[in-house]
């Protein structure tokens, strides 16, 4: 039976009717247009779509929508305010920590949940927030280098 | 992926009642992470989730008057592994949940989800079994306590039965001389889970390395966790150096385990790693107890 559910996604909040089986990534992407989160293995291992369920990062394809109810979801979207790229993006696209481009959202919420949490990672603390994101162009190398990059602007 | 119907109890009574309505037909679920990817891909079709994930009277980090330890469980695993008391006096769980899984799984999975999954290659059963946790489950005729030791019955299957549902996690007080270890042997670094996990505690006698009590526990080789008492027996009450633990590990004793065929590695490999692993956790559990002492 489809319910009504309360859901605030990057800071606005939508009434939306969901069926019990459906999957966040598949409501932020189908319903609410949000492609930004992207969808591939689809089984909690590559995480490319890699959201912020209450600031913590969550593989979206293992959640469901009804579980969202009162919840804040932050996407991709929510990062830049529509004119500047939030400052983890600007420095993505200036090391070049971007290849075919599919993971990097998913990359991009995964370091921006542990640069929330901890402004001053080390490499391997970098590392491993992404030892659950899939980059198959291996550019890895650029993303530890774009996220340390904004590390440091931070301790200045 | 099926539909279902949602059923969202406010309390672990009302999630019994349902399960006492519906019977096979309900199935728990916790975070649903585990459950979420049978759904996909079609193994199960329940007619209902009975959704206990929003129960937050389930999801606590707590030491009772006696210093057991105490995990709702709700609990996540990403709450275990950055814990400050179990960091502090439990660091086995701290070091086996750092590597369990993505970030993401951890912030999202519950312990109890997981252990009640009852799937044969993740982390928690060894380390919980060598540390003689005990499950409380509760259920219409009240609440019961069984070690963790008991629970697992087979391939993805425990001792809960359907009108069950696993409420917290207990973990007794460890002594000062005394060290817990989980070793994990995995293809990658990260992300993968064990085709052998080996947890051991072990304790000594005061002011000497005589071994007092142990434990040896072998996961993910085969369908259950494997208590490997034939070891146990030669190291209680003996002086433990290396070689009393080189000694202890008989290789012949360990080939009669039913290794089970994993997609990951050949059988034949499980048996010829699991003597070399089982003797590194045995030491690393000592080191930790001699350090403790």
């Amino acid at each position: 039976m489809a319910r009504v559910i309360n859901i605030k996604i990057n800071g606005k909040l939508h009434k939306i009717e969901v069926e019990p089986n459906r999957i966040l990534s598949d409501l932020l992407r189908e319903e609410l247009g949000l492609t930004g989160t992207k969808k591939s293995c689809e089984i909690g291992v590559c995480g490319s779509c890699t959201v912020l369920f209450d600031g913590k990062a969550v593989n979206s394809c293992l959640v469901l929508a009804e579980d969202c109810h009162d919840r804040e979801i932050t996407t991709i979207e929510g990062l830049s305010d529509g004119r500047k790229l939030h400052k983890l993006q600007e420095a993505f696209v200036k090391k070049g920590a971007i290849q075919c481009g599919f993971c990097t959202p998913g990359m991009v919420m995964s370091t921006k949940a542990l640069l929330d949490e901890n402004p001053y990672p080390s490499e391997q603390e970098i590392r491993r927030s992404i030892a659950g994101n899939l980059c198959r162009c291996t550019g890895y190398a650029k993303i530890v280098e774009a996220v340390k990059s904004v590390s440091e602007k931070n301790s200045i | 992926m099926i539909n279902f119907e949602y059923l969202e109890p406010k309390s672990v009574e009302e999630a019994i009642d349902y399960l006492k309505k519906y019977g096979d037909e309900a199935k728990i679920k916790a975070a649903g992470l585990s459950l979420l990817l049978l759904l996909k891909q079609g193994f199960f079709a329940p007619k209902y989730l009975v959704n206990i994930n929003g129960l937050d009277s389930l999801n606590y980090i707590k030491l009772d008057k006696d210093s057991n330890l105490l995990l709702g469980a709700l609990t996540t695993h990403r709450a275990i592994e950055l814990s400050k008391i179990i960091r502090e006096n439990y660091s086995v769980l701290s070091t086996m949940e750092k590597d369990l899984g993505s970030v993401q799984v951890r912030n999202r999975g519950t312990l109890g989800g997981c252990l009640c999954h009852g799937d044969p290659l993740v982390d928690p059963p060894a380390p919980l079994i060598a540390l003689n946790a005990k499950a409380k489950i509760s259920g219409p005729g009240g609440t019961r306590e069984i070690p963790f030791e008991s629970f697992f019955v087979d391939y993805y299957e425990t001792a809960l039965s359907h009108q069950e549902i696993l409420t917290e996690i207990i973990i007794p007080k460890i002594s000062s001389n005394s060290g817990c270890s989980y070793i994990k042997h995995t293809m990658r670094k990260a992300m993968d889970k064990p085709f052998v996990g080996v947890s051991v505690f072990l304790e000594l006698d005061k002011n000497d390395s005589i071994c007092k009590d142990v434990r040896v526990i072998i996961a993910a080789v085969s369908p259950t966790p494997i208590r490997e008492r034939s070891i146990e027996k030669k190291l209680i009450g003996k002086k433990i150096d290396d070689s009393a633990i080189e000694q202890s590990v008989d290789k012949l004793n360990l080939e009669d385990i039913d290794y089970t065929y994993d997609i990951r590695c050949p059988q034949d490999y499980k048996k010829w790693t699991t003597p070399v692993i089982v003797k590194r956790a045995i030491k690393l559990a000592a080191k930790q107890a001699k350090d403790n002492s």
